[in-house]
């Protein structure tokens, strides 16, 4: 059940993400295009694109955190034995789940509600709409984080 | 109701309670100001003047903390903080107030007011004043205005003494509508653009001018790089003062008067130190070799007439700009 | 002062602390900000403004060359195009004595100049590299170290993803400036690698390389061009104004898509493992620019990063010697942390005691990557020394003692051009820049 959840997490954040990179390309082509070959300047791509750039790199970071490939200093914490390490190891994974919650999700609904009436000065849509991938990755992120943790406990138990 | 503005109750900590120093009975608080410029900008010289005047008058009953240079973030987010209670005083330029409020979008149109004193005097209106509070309920409102100029176009070499002038030429433009059908109404190729990187853009040919004040000469140093500065005049885009709502619920009716009085004292303050500043400028762009031209505005004015009936199908915008047109 | 010191000391011991127990960098970054910042704040305006700084960091359009540089690395790196550059490259150093470790660091160089990212010029010119020094009786140790030395250039060299991290977290320096500035450095940086395997190559004997025919020859150039013109695209593109550094960044990815089609070293079935690859590290690299932006918001808003230049220059104000302390700070940060975090952390914090002391932003841009690109190449935290190493099938211990004398070089080279800004600053200043 648990496997199937990380799978199918695993392939919308990837199917998402790989489409709104090609937008990214594509979107960087156009504004060449159209201002040195159609001599007509694209104007919404510049705002259209930073923000798909967020979503992109939240989600990617979302991803991250579930195939644990972000940067981490973990010499130390590998020279520990046994029990203490897995102790050391909870606390990391405690963090990280802290940090999402308190930044991504709390501070992030918060900024969301707030820019909700701001729009943005060219496409013209809510400010907050930007601001929900905080939320909805700080959500991603703890998802993973306990599976994780599930993960690595079993693996101890099996052992 | 905004969240944002809820959770974020003035006395909870961006203010000291100082209960010995209340003789007038009146709380005491340390305010949190930011802005994105320089601390030898006209802008700052006069924020720095208003804090003077109200840490004067209230006999230090309220204080100030200013964070210059944009190191809390740029417009946008210093005004979201500003929402959210962290910083209680803010200036903003009109244009990105168009985003919280469309009747904001009205300074941003082209050829709006006459000359620089109808502009003063427009400014300083009642209308104005009312519209200040039309932003109450997202979290902040208008304490005062900041000249920040007329907006002319400058370009690489090209003089432009005629919308004709503009044909088939690049223009920056800053993140705005009204900036990008302006260009387009008069012939040119809107190009929004980092401010950050018009420099280079401008030096290597990505784009062929832009639009701004004279200053942009001299302290965005473009006058290396463009050398045609033709003053068509065709937008004023004040700066507003912005205060908080929470924070100014806050304060007794006698310091919000003498906020109100100290934000119109630093006006005339800044009005003077800021058209100081466009003559120095003006002067040292010369020395650049900037070349300055003096079109004929009417062939402009005539040209956006259509793009102003436009934005006056909104009946908010109709009546500032009927308001305004009375004060000619 | 006194907030300054009491913030200032809750950010960098809590911050070391979860650093060193394994917490993920951004993670160590944001928590240590966070307790820091409720020292002056209250807790609901602080959440706030994380998470707004959280994605204000990453709402830059120059930041888009960032996803383009990794996207267009991951392309290059199938083969195809590396190939060509490493026979080119053969072309150059044929004659030297140790000729393919030669090869090898003006592959990385060639790489480098059509590439944004070191780890990506480490795997693709380490890979094709590794094998063929094996057959012609190259310690392999010795090979994965020229390798590991020589693959850092690429950061210099423009393009470069890491200066427009710079450009961006030192306020806006120029990127054009930038890349202009990191030529010399970079081919510095190259030459004194060169210098050490020419030495070596002489004492253990290493063979050189036989004569290449003109006909041959003609044929490897031919074959390199479409490749090279990347350069001229892509860097050619941005000087000649036709687009800007971050759109140029895109043109690469289209470019070395198509030849890479064409060159068939990539098929579209791999399409979607190379978007896998580039959105991870994407995430990786904005992830930890968010994350540092709430570190310097905290910074900021303690006054530290005034409080910790006025303690430095109060110790001294002699330019030699707080470069050199800064260098040398640097460097031992360089030992455990990657080159990312470094730069966004670290460039706030040195880099108004820099110009304080007169020393042109750029300038210092290239001191800063030189010096923590060294960094990745030392244990225990050094990407460009895994990969080196993992393509070189050697083991970190192995590889530790040949790569020692490289090290020591290269450290000498970058004091050479932190006190000789000429170097850096010397193109730039031709073509106007600064
Ligand atoms: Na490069
Ligand atoms: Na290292």
């Amino acid at each position: 059940m648990m496997d199937k959840l990380r799978v199918a997490m695993n392939k919308m954040l990837m199917i998402t993400t790989s489409v709104l990179t090609v937008v990214l390309v594509l979107g960087a082509l156009w504004q060449v295009f159209s201002r040195y070959v159609l001599n007509a300047p694209s104007t919404f791509t510049e705002e259209l694109l930073r923000f798909v750039l967020i979503w992109v790199a939240m989600l990617g970071a979302s991803y991250a955190f579930g195939t644990n490939q972000h940067l981490a200093i973990v010499f130390l914490r590998n020279k520990l034995k046994g029990r203490r390490q897995q102790v050391v190891r909870m606390i990391n994974d405690l963090l990280v789940i802290c940090f999402a919650a308190v930044i991504l999700v709390k501070g992030g609904y918060d900024i969301s509600i707030s820019t909700m009436t701001q729009v943005s000065p060219i496409l013209k849509i809510p400010m907050g709409y930007v601001y929900t991938i905080l939320p909805i990755s700080g959500v991603i992120i703890i998802i993973y984080q306990i599976l994780n943790i599930k993960d690595w406990i079993g693996n101890i138990k099996k052992t | 109701q905004e969240g944002g503005n809820e959770t974020a109750p003035m006395n909870e900590g961006n203010n000291e309670n100082d209960a010995g120093n209340g003789e007038s009975g009146a709380q005491s608080f340390k305010l949190t100001l930011a802005h994105n410029l320089s601390e030898e900008h006209p802008v700052h010289l006069g924020l720095v003047k208003f804090t003077e005047l109200v840490e004067e008058r209230t006999n230090g009953e309220i204080k100030f903390d200013i964070f210059a240079n944009g190191v809390l973030g740029d417009e946008r987010e210093v005004l979201e903080q500003v929402q959210a209670g962290g910083v209680a005083i803010t200036k903003v330029s009109a244009a990105s107030l168009e985003n919280f409020a469309s009747q904001y979008a009205v300074f941003s149109l082209p050829y709006v007011f006459m000359d620089r004193d109808h502009f003063y005097r427009s400014m300083e209106s009642e209308a104005v004043r009312e519209l200040y509070q039309a932003t109450k309920e997202q979290g902040f409102i208008g304490l005062t205005y900041y000249d920040s100029g007329a907006r002319s176009f400058y370009t690489v070499d090209t003089p432009i003494m005629h919308p004709d002038d503009l044909k088939g030429l690049k223009i920056r433009v800053m993140d705005s509508p009204t900036q990008i059908e302006l260009v387009e109404i008069l012939g040119g190729a809107p190009t929004p653009m980092p401010y950050g990187e018009i420099y280079t853009d401008l030096q290597q040919g990505v784009v062929d001018g832009a639009e701004s004040n004279v200053t942009v000469l001299t302290t965005g140093g473009h006058g290396e790089v463009a050398k045609a500065f033709s003053f068509n005049e065709h937008t004023r885009i004040p700066d507003i003062v912005v205060i908080s709502s929470d924070v100014w619920d806050e304060l007794s009716t006698e310091q919000q008067e003498i906020l109100l009085q100290a934000a119109a004292e630093s006006t005339e303050y800044h009005k003077e130190i800021w058209n100081e500043a466009l003559e120095v400028a003006q002067k040292e762009a010369e020395e650049m070799g900037v070349e300055f031209y003096y079109p004929d505005p009417k062939p402009f004015r005539e040209a956006v007439q259509p793009m102003l009936e436009k934005y006056r199908q909104d009946p908010q915008i109709n009546t500032l700009m009927e308001a305004i047109e009375a004060l000619q | 002062m006194e907030a300054a010191l009491q913030v200032g000391l809750l950010l960098f011991v809590s911050f070391f602390i979860l650093l060193f127990i394994g917490v993920p960098i951004p993670v160590s970054i944001g928590i240590a900000s966070l307790l820091a910042a409720l020292l002056v704040l209250p807790i609901d305006i602080v959440l706030f403004t994380a998470a707004q700084k959280m994605v204000g960091g990453i709402n830059s359009f120059a930041l888009l060359a960032v996803i383009f540089f990794i996207l267009s690395g991951s392309i290059m790196n199938n083969g195809g195009i590396a190939l060509r550059l490493v026979n080119l490259a053969k072309l150059i150093s044929g004659r030297l004595p140790g000729s393919l470790a030669h090869t090898n660091v003006v592959g990385n160089m060639l790489f480098g100049s059509i590439s944004g990212s070191a780890v990506a010029s480490a795997a693709a010119i380490g890979s094709i590299m590794a094998p063929l020094q094996a057959k012609e009786g190259y310690n392999k140790a010795y090979s994965a170290a020229v390798n590991i030395a020589s693959a850092p250039v690429g950061l210099l060299i423009p393009p470069s993803g890491v200066f427009i991290l710079y450009s961006l977290v030192s306020g806006g320096t120029s990127i054009s400036a930038l890349f202009m500035a990191g030529y010399i450095p970079g081919f510095l940086m190259g030459i004194a690698v060169m210098i050490v395997a020419y030495y070596i190559a002489k004492k253990e004997n290493y063979p050189v390389s036989p004569r290449v025919s003109f006909k041959e020859a003609m044929k490897i150039i031919l074959d390199a061009i479409p490749s090279l013109l990347l350069i001229v695209i892509v860097i050619g593109g941005i000087v000649a104004g036709i687009f800007t550094a971050t759109e140029g960044a895109a043109v690469a990815v289209l470019y070395s898509f198509i030849l890479s089609l064409i060159y068939r070293s990539l098929r579209l079935r791999d399409i979607p493992k190379i978007l896998r690859e580039t959105i991870v590290m994407t995430g990786i690299v904005l992830f930890l620019v968010g994350a540092s932006s709430i570190m310097s918001w905290v910074m900021t808003i303690a006054g530290i990063p005034a409080a910790l230049s006025n303690a430095i220059l109060a110790i001294s104000d002699n330019y030699f010697v707080v470069m050199f302390i800064m260098t040398v700070v640097l460097l031992i940060i360089g030992t455990f942390m990657d080159l990312t975090p470094a730069v966004l952390i670290f460039t706030p914090i040195f880099l108004p005691i820099a110009v304080q002391l007169g020393i042109d932003p750029v300038h210092f841009g290239v001191l800063m990557v030189f010096n923590l690109g060294i960094g990745i190449m030392t244990p225990p935290v050094g990407s460009c020394l895994f990969i080196g190493c993992s393509v070189g099938r050697v083991s970190i211990e192995e590889v530790i003692k040949p790569l020692l004398l490289f090290f020591i070089t290269l450290i000498i080279t970058l004091f050479l051009v932190t006190y000789i800004p000429q170097i850096s600053l010397f193109i730039p200043r031709l073509l106007g820049l600064i």
